[in-house]
């Protein structure tokens, strides 16, 4: 398959891998995954109090276009508020690095990590 | 998705008999063989087309243990493979675990960490056999969802280059 320029970017020079502390008040977690591949995929924010997100961190376990996918939106996330990152599409994913058809999942997966991650860092406020 | 045991004419089950199986394969494939449409009409013909092209879909799909295991759940519990897909954050915990493990080993580990997979996949595939003979349809979705990040896991081990 051919991967977009901008996937084999992210896939080769992925932004903001790593961790946060998860069990930092600030800090929240999302782990989803996609059964149908076995991809799994980490994202953590941290948030001040003002609820903007300052750093964010991802972890992913996949194919190009899902460690694209992440990497593309710890970017997004990183000095959004987080009501501005729940509203991020996995269409506005799939449109910036041009995913193919077979590969919209992985945007999918994107998209539900940073709701969960959202809703784990309310969850702990 | 069309029911591959019904397309066979076999009985929802994982112990299947492979040599039924391979049986009914062979009878419906000559049955339905377009190399012997000649003189029917178009339509008939588009049919048999149709009706090889399930045979070989099912036979295909039958004949592996997982995608047979995934077909008897969804019979017993229709929709039970997208419903239970959600797999709690705990378990997708330990499946990264396992992914860091086997991204992370060395040449000399893999032989081990190989062996140990397997192993999980194997007994995931005995929990789903006994899920299913009992009935428990949504509760062999569950297992299927978790063995796949396992069988994953052991792709990746074997052939590390995949992308």
């Amino acid at each position: 398959m051919a991967y977009s320029d901008k996937v084999l970017d992210h896939y080769n020079n992925p932004r903001n891998v790593g961790a946060l502390d998860k069990d930092a008040k600030q800090v929240g977690t999302g782990i989803v995954g996609a059964p149908e591949c076995g991809d799994v995929m980490k994202l953590q924010i941290q948030v001040d109090d003002s609820g903007k997100i300052t750093d964010a961190k991802f972890k992913t376990y996949g194919c190009g276009s899902a460690i694209a996918s992440s990497s593309l939106a710890t970017e997004w996330l990183k000095g959004t508020t987080i009501d501005e990152a729940a509203q991020i599409k996995n269409t506005q994913i799939v449109e910036e690095l041009s995913l193919p058809p077979v590969k919209i999942h992985c945007s999918v997966l994107a998209e539900d990590a940073i709701k969960a991650a959202i809703d784990d860092y309310k969850s702990k406020q | 998705m069309t029911d591959a045991f019904a397309v066979l004419g076999l009985d929802p089950a994982m112990n299947l008999c492979p040599v039924e199986l391979e049986t009914r394969y062979l009878e419906l494939s000559r049955e339905f063989h377009p190399d012997f449409a000649s003189g029917e009409s178009a339509d008939t013909q588009a049919e048999r087309i149709r009706r090889s092209a399930d045979v070989n879909d099912a036979y295909r799909a039958l004949r592996n243990p997982w995608v047979r295991a995934e077909r008897v759940a969804e019979v017993l519990d229709p929709g039970c493979m997208e419903r239970t897909k959600a797999l709690p954050p705990m378990f997708l915990m330990e499946a990264m675990e396992l992914a860091e493990e086997v991204a992370g080993r060395s040449d000399d580990a893999r032989p081990a960490l190989h062996a140990k997979i397997e192993a999980d996949v194997n007994d995931y595939l005995a929990r789903i056999t006994q899920a299913l003979e009992e009935s428990r349809g949504a509760d062999a979705a569950v297992l299927l969802h978790e063995s796949r990040y396992f069988r994953k896991a052991l792709h990746d081990l074997d052939d590390p280059e995949d992308f």
